[in-house]
Parts: C-alpha cells; sequence; structure tokens
C-alpha cells in the first residue's frame, strides 16, 4: 500500500512536470506570434525509426521490371485468373461442431466473398473436402478452425492442385463485437487492396488472398476489401467509402474484421513439399520480415 | 590447377521450375549468376526436371525437360547445342544420364530408354507400381541403374540385359496393426565403399540395402515427420549421407555409426523444401537447391552457412563440377557463419554486389587479377578440423 502511494505520487509530480514543459512551450510560442518573431527552422520532417523503417535488407524483394517474375507469374497456378479466364468459386467450411462465433464469422465472411458458400464439415477429411470440391467446380477451399470457441486458423486451398497456405488468425471481430450489422453487407462484388506486400512470397501471398475475390468489382456497391501487411500481420478491414467532394472521402467499417498471419505456404493441394515454413531458427532479428 | 580454364568457369548449373538454365560462378571474390535462356520464350511445359554431366570432361549440360525434350548445353561455348524430342510412355523425364556417349532417360510412367543408334534399347521399370520418380545410375559401372517410384519399390536393371531386374528389392514386414507400409521410393544413392544402396521414401523411410546379401533392407528408420526428397553420398565417407526433407530440413547420416538413426549433423537456413543435394567431389562442401528459390553451401563436417544466393525462381535440380579448387569455389572471407543474417553477411553482399556489376562485364578480362588475389587471400581460408575427418 505504501509503496502504491510513493508510485501515485511519482506519476502525478511526472505529470505534472510534462503539464508545466508543456504549457511553457505553447506560451513561448503565443509570445513569439504576438511580437511577430519568426519561429526557428527546425529543417524537414524526419522520418521516425520504427521496425518498418529500419527493416533489414532482404535479397527476395522484389524489383521493378523483372521479366524472370513476370514469366513466372504468367504460367503460376493464379495466371488463369488474372487473365480473367474463370470466376472463383469458394468453398467455405470449418471445423467440427463450430460455435456460435465461428459459425456467425463463416457467414459473413460468405456474405463478403462473391460466389461462396458455406458447407458444414460434417467429419470429413481435409483431402476428402478438396476432392469434392474440385468435382464440384469450386475453385478455391477456405477452412476456419476453431479453437476455445474462437476462430484461430484458416487454410486456404487453391484446386486443382494447390498452392496451399495456413494463416494464423489473431483477433478476429465478428460483425456483431465491433456493433456493426452483417445485413449492411451488400452483396455487390468488392474491391480489393492489397497493400505493402513487399518479397517474392509477399506477392505470391497477395496473389493467392486477391484470388479469392471476384476479378470485376462492382464500383455502384461502394464496397471494398482491404488486407494490409504490415510486419508480417497481414490485417483485413472491410470499408463502405462515399466522396464528399474531390479530396475528401468517408469511410464507414462494415464487415468482420481480422488479422492473418502466415505460417507455411505448399506447392499441392494439402501434400507435397513446401514452399516455405517459418521456423524459430530464421527469427533472427525484430527488423527481419518476410512478406 | 588455376591454369586450368575450367576453374574460372561456371561450377554450379542449375535447372529451374521456370524452364532456365541458371549457372553460378561461386568465388572467393565475387559471385556471377547468369541465365541461359531467353526468358520469354519459356513455358510451363519446359520446366527442367533433371539434369546430368554429359561427359568425364563435364563440357556439357543435358537436361530433360517437362515436355519429354533432351537438351544439350555446352559449358564452353555457353550455348545450347542440341534438343530433341522423345517420345517414350508420358509424363515428364524424371532422371537423364550417359552410358558410353549415349543418352539414357527414364521418364514418369516408367520406361527407361537408352537412346542407341543402332536400336533402342527399352526397359519398363514401374512393374505394378503408380509412376516412377528417380533412376540413378552406379557411378562405377554405366551400364547399372537402379529405379524406384511410388509403389515401385527399388529395382536393379543391367542394360545389357534388359529383361529382368538384377535385383528386386522386398517391401519390409507387416507393421505392428499389421498393415503393410506403403512404398514411394523419392531417391537413391549408391554407396561404393559398403557396396550398397541407400534409398530415402515419401513415407520419411531412410534405407539401406546391401544387395548381396538379402531382398529386405538391412536397415530402416524414419527421419522427421514429413517426406524425404533427396539423398546424396558423401567424396569422404563410404558410409556418410545426406538426406533433404520436403520441409526444409537436412542432414547427415552414419549407416556405420553407433545411433544410425540420429543425425550426426543438421545443416540449416532452408525455408523450404530440399529438392536436390549435390556434394563437391574434391572439397567439403555440400550444395543444395531449394523450393524456396536459394542455392545454398554447407561445409560438411561444421555444419555451417558458407553461402547462399537467391536465384529469383523455385529450383528442380543442380550439377556441380568435380574438380574445383577450394581457392576459386567459395568466398571464404567469412569467419563466423552463424551470424548469417547480420551485419557481417549485408556488408559482405553490398562488397559483392557492387564487384558483381563491375566484373560481369569484363569477367575475362579480370581473370589474371583474380589469380593474384587469390593467392594473397590464402591465409584467410579457415583449417578443417582433422578430428572431425573420418
Amino acid at each position: 500500500m505504501r509503496r502504491q502511494k510513493a508510485f501515485m505520487l511519482y506519476k502525478q509530480q511526472q505529470m505534472k512536470k510534462n503539464q508545466d514543459a508543456g504549457r511553457d512551450k505553447r506560451r513561448e510560442k503565443k509570445r513569439a506570434e504576438k511580437l511577430g518573431i519568426p519561429l526557428p527552422d527546425k529543417g524537414p520532417k524526419q522520418v521516425p525509426h520504427t521496425l518498418d523503417s529500419l527493416r533489414e535488407k532482404d535479397v527476395t524483394m522484389v524489383e521493378e521490371d523483372d521479366e524472370e517474375l513476370y514469366q513466372e507469374e504468367a504460367t503460376d497456378a493464379y495466371a488463369s485468373y488474372f487473365t480473367k479466364a474463370y470466376e472463383p468459386k469458394v468453398l467455405l467450411t470449418c471445423s467440427d461442431n463450430p460455435h456460435k462465433k465461428t459459425r456467425s464469422f463463416i457467414l459473413e465472411l460468405c456474405k463478403m466473398i462473391p460466389g461462396s458458400k458455406p458447407v458444414w464439415r460434417k467429419k470429413t477429411s481435409v483431402q476428402s473436402v478438396i476432392k469434392q470440391a474440385a468435382d464440384h467446380g469450386y475453385t478455391d477451399v477456405l477452412i476456419v478452425n476453431e479453437d476455445r470457441r474462437v476462430p484461430n486458423a484458416m487454410l486456404v486451398v487453391h484446386l486443382p492442385e494447390g498452392p496451399t497456405a495456413l494463416f494464423r488468425i489473431s483477433n478476429p471481430k465478428i460483425c456483431k463485437e465491433i456493433n456493426k450489422d452483417y445485413k449492411d453487407i451488400s452483396f455487390h462484388r468488392p474491391e480489393v487492396i492489397l497493400n505493402n506486400f513487399k518479397t517474392r512470397l509477399g506477392r505470391f501471398i497477395a496473389r493467392m488472398l486477391g484470388a479469392l475475390f471476384h476479378y470485376d468489382p462492382e464500383f455502384k456497391g461502394r464496397r471494398v476489401c482491404t488486407f494490409h501487411n504490415q510486419r508480417d500481420y497481414i490485417f483485413f478491414r472491410h470499408h463502405r467509402y462515399q466522396f464528399k467532394d474531390t479530396e475528401k472521402v468517408r469511410l464507414h467499417e462494415v464487415g468482420p474484421r481480422f488479422t492473418l498471419i502466415l505460417q507455411w505456404l505448399q506447392e499441392g493441394a494439402f501434400e507435397g513439399d513446401f514452399e516455405w515454413k517459418m521456423k524459430s531458427e530464421m527469427r533472427t532479428s525484430r527488423r527481419r520480415f518476410f512478406l | 590447377m588455376l591454369s586450368d580454364s575450367k576453374l574460372k568457369d561456371f561450377n554450379v548449373f542449375i535447372g529451374a521450375e521456370t524452364g532456365i538454365l541458371k549457372g553460378v560462378n561461386l568465388n572467393e571474390q565475387y559471385v556471377i549468376k547468369k541465365n541461359f535462356h531467353n526468358v520469354k520464350a519459356l513455358d510451363r511445359e519446359q520446366e527442367i526436371t533433371a539434369i546430368a554431366w554429359g561427359d568425364e570432361e563435364e563440357t556439357e549440360v543435358l537436361m530433360g525437360l517437362r515436355n519429354q525434350t533432351i537438351k544439350i548445353f555446352d559449358t564452353d561455348v555457353k550455348a545450347f547445342v542440341s534438343s530433341r524430342k522423345i517420345s517414350t510412355g508420358s509424363g515428364p523425364i524424371v532422371s537423364i544420364g550417359r552410358v558410353d556417349g549415349v543418352t539414357l532417360t527414364a521418364v514418369k510412367s516408367g520406361q527407361i530408354t537408352l537412346w542407341r543408334q543402332s536400336g533402342k534399347v527399352e526397359i519398363n521399370a514401374l512393374g505394378r507400381g503408380e509412376f516412377l520418380s528417380r533412376m540413378r545410375q552406379d557411378p562405377y559401372s554405366q551400364n547399372i541403374v537402379a529405379t524406384g517410384g511410388k509403389e515401385s519399390d527399388l529395382r536393379l536393371w543391367d542394360l545389357n540385359r534388359p529383361a529382368v531386374p538384377t535385383f528386386r528389392a522386398k517391401n519390409v514386414k507387416r507393421d505392428m496393426l499389421d498393415i503393410r507400409v506403403p512404398v514411394w521410393v523419392s531417391d537413391i544413392a549408391f554407396l561404393n565403399d559398403l557396396r550398397c544402396i541407400a534409398v530415402t521414401s515419401r513415407h520419411r523411410h531412410i534405407r539401406l540395402y546391401d544387395i548381396r546379401q538379402q531382398r529386405k533392407p538391412t536397415m530402416s528408420f524414419e527421419y522427421g515427420n514429413h517426406a524425404n526428397t533427396a539423398i546424396s553420398t558423401t567424396n569422404t565417407c563410404g558410409s556418410h549421407v545426406f538426406v533433404g526433407t520436403s520441409i526444409g530440413r537436412m542432414g547427415l547420416f552414419d549407416f556405420r555409426g553407433k545411433n544410425p538413426k540420429m543425425p550426426l549433423r543438421s545443416f540449416k537456413g532452408f525455408a523450404g523444401a530440399v529438392r536436390d543435394i549435390v556434394v563437391n567431389a574434391s572439397e567439403p562442401y555440400v550444395f543444395s537447391v531449394s523450393l524456396d528459390r536459394f542455392l545454398r553451401a554447407h561445409h560438411i563436417y561444421t555444419g555451417e552457412l558458407l553461402y547462399k544466393e537467391y536465384m529469383k525462381s523455385r529450383l528442380n535440380c543442380l550439377v556441380a563440377r568435380k574438380k574445383t579448387d577450394i581457392r576459386s569455389t567459395l568466398p571464404t572471407t567469412r569467419q563466423k557463419i552463424r551470424h548469417t543474417d547480420g551485419w557481417e553477411e549485408e556488408e559482405r553482399e553490398e562488397e559483392e554486389e557492387e564487384e558483381e556489376e563491375e566484373e560481369e562485364e569484363e569477367a575475362e578480362a579480370e581473370e589474371e587479377m583474380c589469380d593474384i588475389q587469390e593467392s594473397e587471400s590464402l591465409d584467410r581460408i579457415r583449417p578443417v578440423t582433422n578430428s572431425l575427418l573420418r
């Protein structure tokens, strides 16, 4: 108790000190303005040192005008999506006995992704889900796993021949938890923003996530899904926008909100060799990022 | 040795999934990477699935493509000298080789063909299996080949008597639940000192067959939790093998050791599946390519990562020159390899990049310079600890 009191006293002193300092600064500024004294020039604004801005140099960073990259992207598994050869058809399922939050999460994802369908898992193995989905003409499968009644992982499989990626979901929020109504999500096809994916792996993951949505957005719906990568955390947000005038835009958040963290990327459809896997030995520095 | 022009040439050739043949000149001073293909002219069907030396002098690189084409690259003139389409069976060429100057191919559907001008010799090596995944030649007698695949266990063939296999492996006993152990051979290596054959399978097994003794493996154990993809023998000890897995682990095993199941050494630094392993014949280095688009070189005895290079495409297979000089092979300037991602490497890479740009243009003109620089840096070569040598 005594210790706590001492701590509180110390805190109060500190706060007062800070306030005084701030007040003095403001007073000084006001006085200078009154007397017409020009403020000292501080020079250009400096870029703050953050983990992101001090990121370690990575050889796999994508360069502009890389012929080899374009050639590979023109022949990889998602090449036909980007040439608009097929419309994505997504099957959504979950682990066995999903609880309320996971069920709403899946339904909201379904409402968000055009051409998707929720299916009960019914104790089917992942291989069987993949096989049946491929037979029914689906192009992608999303499997949401839950732990302690909360969605905790998402498996993204591209059909028929892979690749597969496992993401950890952190901080999932369904519409109700952020005081939104899932009925506000319109059926218009959304725009997709894939932000800040810089390495070769990141670029591939961005293609993978982008290919879940229809390539042709309906701008009438003013709906936008954003995957923003920051320090290997992929933040998902879902907004409706409105242009107030030529400069200002209003954003209204709808739909679910979650963060994805890549665990591994596999070559085939839930089989085959791993193209990338997170290992503890790779975490050599806080400033090393892979996406 | 330094007068040999080949030492200054590209010492590693890599086949990529995009169909590009890549040459790498690993050197103490700088690194040169080169693509030998025009990138735009390629498609998915031209993926390089197998690669091998065409002759003893290492002037020809044989390549087998996905669309059953054999291409030959001449390392002297640095150009593709021939391209030939074959049509046997179906599927990509899984392995390629030469027997007395005659090309030998194996395709995924199981046909092994020796393309003699007088008439081709064809073997159907698959048996009742699903597909073939690898064929390897005995390095001491080229007429002997070993094959294996999915549900097709190890078989040895003599190309002079192609009718029946000289050796057919028998599967191991049923497991404790009385269930048959599945077979999926992924890679084969000939251990010449022991006169044995080592096999890895995608069902995690590592097996040793003594073909004079019995049809079942004399040793069989599991490594890791994921499929084993590649195996290679070493030049220094006949009972040592390197095994790579699909999750990016590589271990060195000793079949004669006290506990052969435990790897003697694990090699780190992989993010993706190890696709192919080649051990340098003259120096204690092991080269490996992996699906995470990196070429890596590890030191066999210390297990440290000497060198890694980003190759932009997903890599399938590689060949390395047998005769390389330690002074011209690898950058030996780095002392502490454990800090591979620290500032030391960055600094070194920056230096390399600068030098690379300059020297790529006039690589030949630099040759003389190299001699001087190499002799200067002799002192910096790390000695190999003798206690680790067997």
